[in-house]
């Protein structure tokens, strides 16, 4: 006799919100006739994560007080909640900037998979067990893998979601397999049944467990797009769909992070001597394959994918703090992050629909002058990458290096303001395309006659994420507050 | 009076945004004077808020007033506030007023460029995010206008986009400021760590005993104001800012943003004073540059590179000044040097200017007779630089190697490397003075500016001999008698207006008595005029009997090389590794391979595909292993 469980259906809502616009969506494919197609699964699309928004910011409104959900394998929390706030906004913004480029077959399949990737990243936000862990990065991941490749007649689409395919199978893998050996060691799925379990045993020392451990963070370093297991990133980055690769490095970062801070702090608090040392390693990887390789790159996307992978290491210093400041500058971090590379991504896309071809540096030359809004833009979001003052980059990146200097690590503050340093070279390289050189200098490369006209959705995206990022500098205290309590909900 | 501060803080950023905004609306002309009355109004403001600050109390100058909250977490809290006492007071005149006359006088000297109002924009963004620095009410704000005035010093100097040399030139001056904001950065970081506050109280909160905690403090405010005041080791960007405008070598790169690094030091004294190593540090990499910057402007030929070296240099003297506690002298210094330094930036901007764009000193000569008015306030320029007696680089100059001489034998070695420096000084001053308006016209100058010349460099204005428009004259002026009478305001021990002014925020540290000033000021002056001397018998009959100047001077020391040698080419020669071995596959694989693939190569291309993914596989699992058996080995 199975008995069926409490379901906290609102603690759901953001989730099921997503999962009904999924199906909304790829019922439009076959019901709605071919023109009214694609606007009507974009704009449902777009209301599903706006009413996602609207629900996971009333259920962080309501749940002051952590508890689980669905017999535990769900917490209803601030955590989770500010997340998916930072999700469902991603994904909003993703919708906009996607719609002048989806001109072929397969749209409304493309804002089901779209809606249903949102959907697995919120259900993730909120998993606190090794079971919904694995279900909710499968769930995103499979979405994610078929969107890279949906533009089927275009083999570097194909590519890039098999590369995608192939390895984040393999990174799935060890989080599957390290997984389990946790459950072997512990005897339970429960992320905080986990913690007390090694607490109350002492397992932190138990073979099984920290292997399980190590396993579980490869898998996770993977997501996060860490270094050495951040391969994948150029290469997808490159191949998918332009607004695809916004999104994830936004969205998929965010949820990696969120995820593995409530990992870590819930069920391994006692191993923290090995993994505050182990990611700090990692950081300081990723921080200098990151810097160093975006250097050498000539690829707009690529150099964008290598500082998500040095963003990686930015904020995984804030992890290895193992810190209730910590947590918070990773939040707060992940908001103008988020627009910025939702943001930087969507200029590259409004130049890569005017030329038709993937967008080179040299490409970018003298694009300020032509379309100045978006020129602006991209300078914005670059010196926010850098860390500059007047955007949100700034405080986070100072978040960050205070918790890591909190924790006694000032060489590591050392080493992530050396990379905020020669970060800017590439950053500035970008930058100096756009203006200070004449577009008549790149010869051949601009003023494609067939040029589409301005695509005002996407820059009303692009002047949204330009707001968050400048906005979330003068407002750092709201901001701050929201993170605030929602780290006060995880067991730091 | 702390509205006026709050007005004198925002006028110029009103007038940066405005000039954005309103954009093609707008006249080049009336972006030119909208830029330079935003800036005017600004100075209007601090004056007004300066003779209100005279009304105060000798101890109740300092005002903090707080726009709104910015970050409150706890005990700790961060306020939007502005600082308004003696200190900020000086910078706020020197920057609005210098300031306004600058941007003045560019209107005539941009006029007919392409992109008058981005120029003026700019240049009120700047004085925006210099009155940002000097007045930030915290750490925090000091920061961000640290880093703002970076950005605005990138965006001037790359403002003639169009050449490669100038964007060049404005990303290595943006990279290695970065480098000082990154140590300012940690050093902010750690006192908010130690003290949980970010108000400037948070400096004298620091534990006094914690002598690591304030020497690496103190070393990481050092590094920010090496970076931006262009000392040894970081200074290689600022003669090659010299690619930007003239006007901006002017403002920024002489007059105001260069000096920012004088100012933190006087700002934190309490730091550097606990941690006196590194203010012992601070003075000699100011000795050092003194002397090592006044060699390399001897061999140079562009007439701004020599301007450029030349600050750098009296930078120097304003370093050893705060670096051995001789606050006061050195502000004094950092404002006659704002006069006199911005009168030959402007005056070397008209030579230019009629010379069609010539920097080329070789190329000049014998401007004497062809430019009169240039040629006096050249000469006077020239005279405060060399501290010449009674105009204003005499008294402040004199000041701080007084200062350095009542501070000890450490104090005493650096005032012999001043001696040297004021030295060098009058031989290269002399120098560039003669080559460019004594001895004989060279073609060049002929062709633009003799007799039969159909007046092509002086079209722009149609005063004088090309001199120049008057809105370039009246500022050039104007700073002409400050430049000649700015000294007055402190002589010697009888009259201390600087010293008495600055006592409240930044007391000195020793008082120099009086045979120590005579002797700073009779051997500083005649060392500068047997400087003269040497460098009249050499430059003044005729340039080319000059001798040949040693290799490692024109190569300005090799610190450009080194650099290549020890960052650049290492940094590059990572990369390509990091690339080849880790990230090449990846390379070949979404690049090359593409074309491959569509071009139907298929069978060999798709071998290596596969060979791709695979390696990436082997690295992870690799990765794994290494971090389960450390985790195993240590658990």
């Amino acid at each position: 006799m199975i008995t069926t469980p409490h379901v906290d259906w609102f603690a759901l809502s953001p989730t099921l919100a997503l999962l009904a616009v999924a199906a909304s969506a790829l019922l439009a494919a076959v019901l709605v006739p071919g023109p009214l197609r694609k606007p009507v699964s974009a704009t449902v699309t777009f209301a599903g994560f706006v009413g996602s928004f609207a629900a996971a910011a009333v259920l962080y409104a309501h749940s002051a007080d952590a508890h689980g959900a669905l017999t535990g394998s769900l917490m209803r929390d601030r955590w989770g909640a500010l997340a998916q706030l930072i999700l469902a906004g991603a994904g909003a913004l993703a919708v906009l900037v996607s719609y002048g480029e989806r001109t072929k077959e397969h749209v409304s399949e493309y804002y089901a998979l779209l809606a249903a990737a949102g959907a697995g990243m919120i259900f993730l936000a909120q998993a606190s067990s090794l079971l919904t862990i694995f279900l909710g990065v499968e769930w995103f991941s499979i979405a994610l893998y078929i969107l890279c490749a949906i533009d089927i007649d275009r083999a570097s689409r194909l590519e890039a979601g098999l590369k995608y395919l192939i390895t984040g199978s393999f990174g799935s893998a060890f989080l599957l397999f390290g997984s389990a050996l946790v459950y072997g060691a512990t005897g339970t799925l429960r992320l905080d049944l986990i913690g007390r379990a090694v607490a109350d045993r002492g397992l932190s020392d138990d073979p099984l467990l920290v292997v399980g451990l190590a396993m579980m963070l490869v898998g996770l370093a993977f997501k996060m797009s860490v270094a050495p297991f951040h391969q994948w990133t150029p290469d997808v980055y490159q191949g998918a769909p332009t607004p695809i690769s916004g999104f994830m490095g936004a969205a998929t970062k965010a949820v990696a992070f969120v995820l593995t801070i409530r990992i870590l702090q819930t069920a391994f608090a006692q191993d923290a001597h090995l993994w505050t040392v182990l990611l700090a390693v990692l950081a300081v990887a990723s921080l200098v394959i990151g810097n160093l390789a975006a250097l050498v790159q000539t690829d707009v996307k690529r150099i964008l994918a290598y500082s998500s992978v040095s963003h990686a290491g930015f904020m995984l210093m804030a992890v290895a703090a193992d810190s209730a400041l910590g947590g918070r500058a990773v939040l707060y971090y992940l908001i103008p992050y988020s627009a910025m590379s939702i943001g930087a991504f969507a200029v590259v896309a409004a130049r890569e629909r005017e030329l038709g071809h993937d967008v080179s540096a040299d490409d970018l030359a003298g694009y300020g002058w032509e379309r100045p809004v978006l020129g602006v833009a991209l300078w914005i979001f670059m010196l926010g990458f850098a860390g500059f003052p007047l955007t949100g980059g700034f405080i986070g990146k100072f978040y960050a290096f205070s918790a890591a200097y909190r924790h006694g690590w000032l060489w590591l503050v050392i080493i992530g303001a050396a990379a905020t340093a020669v970060s800017l070279w590439y950053y500035l390289g970008i930058v100096r395309q756009l203006f200070l050189r004449s577009s008549a200098g790149a010869a051949g490369s601009t003023g494609t006659p067939s040029a589409p006209p301005r695509d005002a959705l996407l820059q009303i995206a692009v002047v949204a994420c330009v707001a968050i990022t400048v906005a979330s500098f003068f407002a750092v205290q709201p901001l701050i507050d929201l993170a605030k309590h929602a780290a006060g909900s995880l067991p730091f | 009076m702390v509205a006026a501060a709050w007005i004198c803080l925002l006028l110029p950023l009103a007038g940066a945004l405005l000039i954005t905004l309103l954009g093609n609306v707008l006249s080049r002309k009336a972006a030119g004077v909208l830029a330079t009355s935003s800036v005017a109004g600004a100075f209007v403001a601090a004056a007004v808020a300066f003779v209100m600050m005279l009304g105060d109390g000798e101890h109740h100058r300092s005002h903090l007033s707080t726009g709104f909250t910015w970050l409150s977490a706890g005990s700790f809290q961060a306020d939007f506030s502005i600082l308004l006492d003696p200190l900020s007071m000086v910078m706020m005149l020197v920057i609005t007023g210098v300031g306004s006359l600058i941007v003045l006088y560019s209107i005539g000297y941009m006029h007919g460029d392409n992109e008058e109002r981005r120029f003026f924009g700019y240049m009120a963004l700047f004085v925006f995010s210099m009155l940002m620095l000097v007045q930030g009410g915290n750490l925090l704000l000091l920061l961000v206008g640290w880093g703002l005035v970076g950005l605005s010093s990138y965006l001037l100097i790359g403002f003639w986009h169009e050449k490669p040399s100038a964007v060049a030139a404005a990303k290595k001056a943006f990279i290695i400021n970065a480098i000082g904001d990154a140590t300012f950065a940690i050093a902010v970081i750690v006192i908010i760590q130690q003290t949980h506050i970010v108000g400037f109280d948070a400096l004298s909160a620091l534990n006094p005993d914690n002598h690591g905690v304030l020497n690496l403090v103190a070393l990481g405010l050092l590094g920010g104001a090496v970076a931006k005041s262009a000392q040894l080791p970081l200074h290689t960007w600022l003669p090659d800012a010299m690619e930007g405008p003239t006007p901006v070598s002017a403002l920024i790169h002489a007059a105001t943003m260069v000096t920012a690094g004088v100012y933190l030091i006087a700002r934190c004294h309490t730091v550097f004073e606990s941690a006196h190593q590194v203010q012992n540090i601070a003075a000699g990499i100011g000795a050092l540059t003194i002397v090592a910057a006044g060699a390399i402007a001897l061999v140079q030929t562009d007439i701004k590179r020599v301007i450029a070296y030349s600050t750098m240099s009296q930078i120097g003297y304003m370093f050893v000044g705060v670096g051995v506690g001789a606050y006061a002298s050195s502000m004094f210094h950092l404002m006659t040097h704002a006069f006199f330094k911005a009168l030959l930036f402007m005056g070397a901007g008209i030579v230019i200017h009629a010379l069609s764009g010539e920097q080329d000193i070789r190329q000049m000569g014998g401007l004497r007779k062809l430019m009169p008015r240039t040629y006096v306030m050249m000469l006077i320029a020239s005279l405060a630089l060399i501290g010449f007696p009674l105009t204003s680089g005499f008294f402040s100059k004199d000041a701080i190697l007084a200062g350095a001489l009542a501070s000890g034998p450490y104090g005493a070695a650096l005032w012999v490397l001043g001696m040297i420096g004021a030295l060098l000084t009058g031989v290269y001053t002399s120098r560039l003075f003669l080559t460019v308006f004594h001895g004989a016209p060279g073609d060049l100058v002929l062709r633009q500016l003799g007799p039969d010349a159909h007046g092509q460099g002086a079209t722009d204005g149609g005063h004088g001999h090309g001199e120049g428009p008057r809105t370039m004259l009246i500022p050039v002026a104007i700073l002409t008698v400050l430049a000649l009478g700015g000294g007055f305001i402190q002589v010697f021990d009888w009259w201390t207006g600087m010293q008495t002014w600055l006592e409240s925020v930044v007391p000195s540290l020793h008082e120099p008595t009086g045979w120590q000033e005579a002797i700073s000021s009779i051997g500083a002056t005649l060392l500068g005029l047997v400087g003269v001397t040497l460098g009249w018998t050499v430059y003044g009959s005729r340039k080319d009997t000059a001798p040949k100047p040693s290799r490692s001077l024109e190569h300005k020391l090799y610190f450009d090389e080194l650099y290549d040698r020890i960052a650049y080419a290492p940094a590059a020669f990572i990369a390509r590794f990091v690339t080849r071995v880790v990230e090449e596959p990846l390379v070949i694989g979404s690049g090359d391979l593409v074309g491959h693939v569509t071009r139907g190569a298929g069978e060999k291309a798709r071998l290596l595909q596969n060979g791709l993914v695979r390696s990436y596989a082997l690295l992870i699992a690799l990765s794994f292993a290494v971090m389960g058996i450390v985790f195993l080995a240590v658990r």
